[in-house]
């Protein structure tokens, strides 16, 4: 399996605790990536569609407020699992420079 | 309307028109949302617009078949429409710093220049941009 692109992976995070809408999306990624990460609304939807086709996300539902349409989307038990899985391979990635704990150095002569 | 959500919309223009028929009104209220006080649009969200529309129209190709040369020219309709608008913008400059001003048929031509531009924008036909090119050359090269 590909790793996840990085927009993706925090798109399939947000939608861990629940459906949300385009917007919502786009603020919980802001909030997990600490504002390091801010989705246009064209990158968005390109992204929703890709993992729709791929299974990984599904329309849940959809609401109209102040005359405005919401769909909500809401990740697969696959989506879910892909997500876990990759989760997991950055842990181990991460594991191998930060050695469970131990911070990481400059070695010496490179600083 | 508000004056962003008219321009959004004419950037949504890039997409397919099925595409647009089930998701521009969702694209449009996220835009929306995100938008604020705000009243002039944003360039990123303009740029992200046009990139996914054409990865789209590109996509929806590839689906659908059609032609490779056809599909090419649809990608190339953008950065096409960029060059006639500058090549037509280098014209005008040309014309006005002549001794001779710029002759009595400009407007004629400016307007053609604009309503080709306007034209290869709205439909995305590299054939409209190329035409305006090759007038907008033609009007520099004679005045």
């Amino acid at each position: 399996m590909n790793a996840l692109r990085r927009p993706t992976y925090f798109i399939l995070a947000a939608l861990l605790e629940g459906p949300l809408h385009g917007y919502g999306i786009i603020k919980r990624v802001e909030d997990l990536a600490d504002g390091e990460l801010r989705l246009r609304a064209g990158t968005l939807y390109a992204a929703l569609d890709r993992l729709a086709d791929q299974g990984l996300v599904i329309a849940d539902h959809e609401e109209v407020v102040s005359g405005r349409l919401r769909r909500y989307y809401r990740l697969t038990p696959e989506g879910g699992a892909t997500l876990a899985a990759e989760a997991t391979q950055l842990r181990q990635a991460a594991d191998v420079v930060l050695c469970a704990g131990r911070p990481a150095t400059v070695p010496a002569g490179t600083a | 309307m508000t004056v962003s959500e008219r321009v959004y919309r004419v950037a949504l223009g890039v997409y397919p028109a099925g595409y647009r028929a089930t998701r521009e009104d969702e694209i449009l209220a996220t835009l929306a949302e995100g938008q604020g006080e705000r009243v002039l649009p944003r360039a990123g969200e303009l740029a992200a617009l046009v990139r996914a529309g054409l990865a789209e129209r590109n996509r929806t190709d590839l689906i659908e078949g059609g032609r490779w040369w056809w599909r090419g020219l649809g990608s190339l309709a953008v950065p096409l429409t960029c060059v006639n608008a500058a090549v037509a913008l280098a014209g005008l400059w040309v014309a006005w710093s002549l001794p001779a001003g710029p002759g009595p048929g400009w407007p004629v031509f400016a307007a053609l220049a604009v309503a080709l531009a306007i034209a290869s924008a709205a439909r995305l036909t590299a054939v409209s941009t190329v035409l305006g090119v090759a007038i907008s050359r033609w009007w520099a090269s004679t005045h």
